[in-house]
């Protein structure tokens, strides 16, 4: 029975590459001199995926380094930390352009200082980019064929410290050179911490270097200012920064969006009103069809009426329809523009509690009357601490599902809880219970089935 | 065999395209009867697919080997013989789903076994010497270290690095953030 030795080898490698597991890999290597060529075949388009991390030190100690090194033989030397490799990764394998198929994840930080920087200089970007992966490769406390590749998820520029004028120009072609680096490696995530991102913005012209068109995704990490915030986020919507394919723009508590259509979408944002009235430029604002913004005070804005291409829009605060004689919020949702077919809300658990049925049934009702046209889709996101006892939020549950038969009325109602299991409140409990409740109002009619959905996913709808 | 099965195989419709319409027989050397029949049921059954695309690889679904469809399934349920003479049939004439097919099959089968299992399982000789099969066993580490050895490994790694930062100063701000962030 000899069979598999007649299979051509390039068969044998698709078999191979179908296992999408290491060990499979491994296996297969040790089998025969044929599988092993096979395997060769293959383990070449395949790739460890790596965190790099772009690291800068502080001019004086850069600079000692600097003069020390040119002395010598350019050598990098490279920080590897955190070394963690998942060696059964077959479930999560990713797939990306090239190489085909990331089969093994490391989650390494790789530190790459001005230092190691300034030895690259006298390199070719491919020379550097080459030195690099020898200098992670021969630092990583394990062996990886020299075929494989390294895929390389994310680079990070981070500055630690103060910047004076006079180390500002060696800075600046550190982080040039870094971004050409990054440039080469295909790098499609990049992250900035505000002071390399404001060093970028200082270079001339500003965010100076070459384009990087694999860059998909922008991060800002640590802590920014409100103004540097704004600094970072009106670029990236008049597009002026490096990153033609760039879509998304994510800081901590704010998140940009291209579509494919080419439409913005705010995904949340907790910048005020001023800031935000600052960044909706004209042009801005024609192309945004998302606008989510945790601020409790949209009329503040006087912006709705300009979304002319507005799909969502939120959040809108229900409890001030409840406790205060304020129509603000009326005002808002009556100014939006009828394209809208999404509107997010909050609403407090604490005066859910405490409101009646008939009033929270008339403050729906008023809510679904004024509602855009084409509106289909309301977001409720519970928020608030819990009442006291599981009972107590039974009995709110029930108040809330019959009330929210007036929105039905108009338009499918996603419910989601974001409340913290404190005490005795257990927000699994909750969603048990009120899942429960919704099933029996739906078994006897007072609900159509599908119109109300609970989201126990615990992602909040989505809502900052 | 009407000629919408045999379309099936990229071989047989260029082959067909080339003598046009004609009732000569054409020769297939390289399959036997036995497989051959077997191929003209899978073609059957398939002959209402949509024929794969030259850019059919790039698409993710195409690279799982865990979405067999029960007749598919239940088609390749052969010994293992018969199993790699479909594959080298369906290479031959160039169907790619089937061939697609046999190449999961036997994926599907020598996953989670060790080189030992496999080459009993298709009867393999192994012809590396002891020193090879060393070498390559070294080199097969990453995927084989328990993930707790990995750590440990890391942690020697950072430990080591923490002594060549004091040793020559240049790289504290490393430890200090490593550090930080642990």
């Amino acid at each position: 029975m000899t069979t598999a030795p007649s299979i051509p080898t390039e068969i044998l490698a698709r078999i191979i590459e179908l296992t999408f597991s290491p060990r499979s890999l491994a296996a297969a290597s040790l089998v025969s001199r044929q599988w092993n060529s096979a395997l060769q075949t293959v383990i070449c388009t395949l790739a460890l995926k790596a965190h790099l991390t772009l690291w800068f030190l502080g001019p004086k100690l850069c600079d000692n380094q600097t003069s020390k090194t040119a002395d010598t033989v350019p050598s990098v030397v490279f920080g590897v930390e955190n070394t963690r490799v998942l060696p059964e990764f077959e479930k999560a394998t990713l797939y990306t352009p090239s190489p085909r198929t990331v089969l093994v994840t490391m989650t390494t930080d790789v530190n790459v200082n001005g230092h190691e920087l300034f030895a690259l200089e006298p390199f070719e970007p491919a020379e550097a980019v080459r030195k690099i992966k020898n200098g992670i490769r021969a630092r990583i406390p394990v062996i990886v064929p020299g075929a494989m590749n390294f895929y390389f998820s994310v680079a990070t520029f981070q500055f630690m410290d103060s910047m004076g004028e006079n180390v500002l120009r060696t800075k600046i072609a550190s982080l040039e050179k870094a971004l050409d680096l990054s440039r080469h490696l295909s790098i499609p995530h990049i992250q900035f911490n505000a002071a390399s991102y404001i060093l970028w913005s200082k270079s001339t012209p500003p965010f100076g270097g070459a384009i990087l068109p694999a860059v998909r995704e922008m991060t800002l990490v640590s802590t920014w200012a409100e103004e540097d915030l704004w600094r970072a986020i009106v670029p990236f919507t008049l597009q002026l920064l490096p990153f033609p394919n760039a879509k998304q723009l994510i800081a901590p508590h704010d998140e940009v969006r291209l579509s494919p259509s080419n439409l913005f979408r705010f995904r949340r944002t907790w910048l005020s009103s001023g800031t935000i009235a600052a960044i909706l430029t004209p042009s801005v604002r024609e192309r945004t069809a998302t606008f989510i913004t945790i601020a409790g005070d949209q009329a503040k804005y006087n912006v709705t009426r300009l979304f002319r291409n507005l799909e969502e829009f939120g959040t809108i605060p229900l409890c001030h329809g409840m406790f205060q004689l304020s129509d603000r919020h009326r005002d808002v949702i009556g100014s939006l523009p009828t394209s809208l077919h999404t509107i997010l809300t909050t609403l407090d658990l604490f005066h859910l509690w405490f409101t009646s049925l008939s009033d929270l049934r008339d403050l729906f009702r008023q809510f679904s009357n004024s509602l855009p046209q084409a509106t289909r889709r309301v977001i409720i996101t519970i928020t608030g601490a819990g009442p006291p006892r599981a009972d107590i939020s039974r009995a709110t549950g029930r108040k809330l599902w019959r009330a929210l038969v007036e929105i039905t009325k108009r338009a499918v109602v996603e419910v989601s809880i974001d409340a913290p299991s404190e005490g005795t409140f257990n927000i699994d409990i909750v969603h048990e219970s009120w899942k429960e409740q919704l099933g029996e109002l739906v078994a006897a009619g007072e609900l159509k089935g599908g119109t109300v959905i609970l989201d126990t996913s615990g992602r909040g709808n989505g809502l900052p | 065999v009407d000629k919408e099965v045999a379309d099936r195989s990229v071989l047989l419709k260029n082959m067909l395209e080339d003598v046009g319409e004609s009732d000569k027989p054409i020769p297939l050397p390289n399959v036997t009867g036995k497989v051959l029949k077997k191929v003209i049921t899978y073609c059957e059954h398939h002959r209402n697919d949509p024929l794969p695309q030259p850019d059919d690889d790039l698409d993710d679904t195409k690279r799982r080997s865990d979405d067999i469809d029960d007749w598919d399934a239940d088609f390749i349920k052969v010994d293992n013989d018969q199993l790699f003479e479909l594959i080298l049939a369906a290479n031959y004439m160039d169907i790619k789903p089937l061939l697609d097919l046999g190449c999961k099959t036997v994926a599907n089968m020598i996953k989670g076994k060790t080189p030992e299992q496999i080459r009993e399982m298709f009867n393999i000789e192994n012809d590396f010497t002891p020193e090879e099969e060393e070498q390559i066993r070294k080199e097969n580490e990453y995927v084989s270290l328990p993930l707790d050895d990995s750590m440990m490994l890391g942690g020697i790694a950072c430990l080591l690095y923490y002594s060549l930062c004091i040793a020559n100063q240049s790289g504290c701000q490393h430890y200090h953030r490593w550090a930080s962030e642990s």
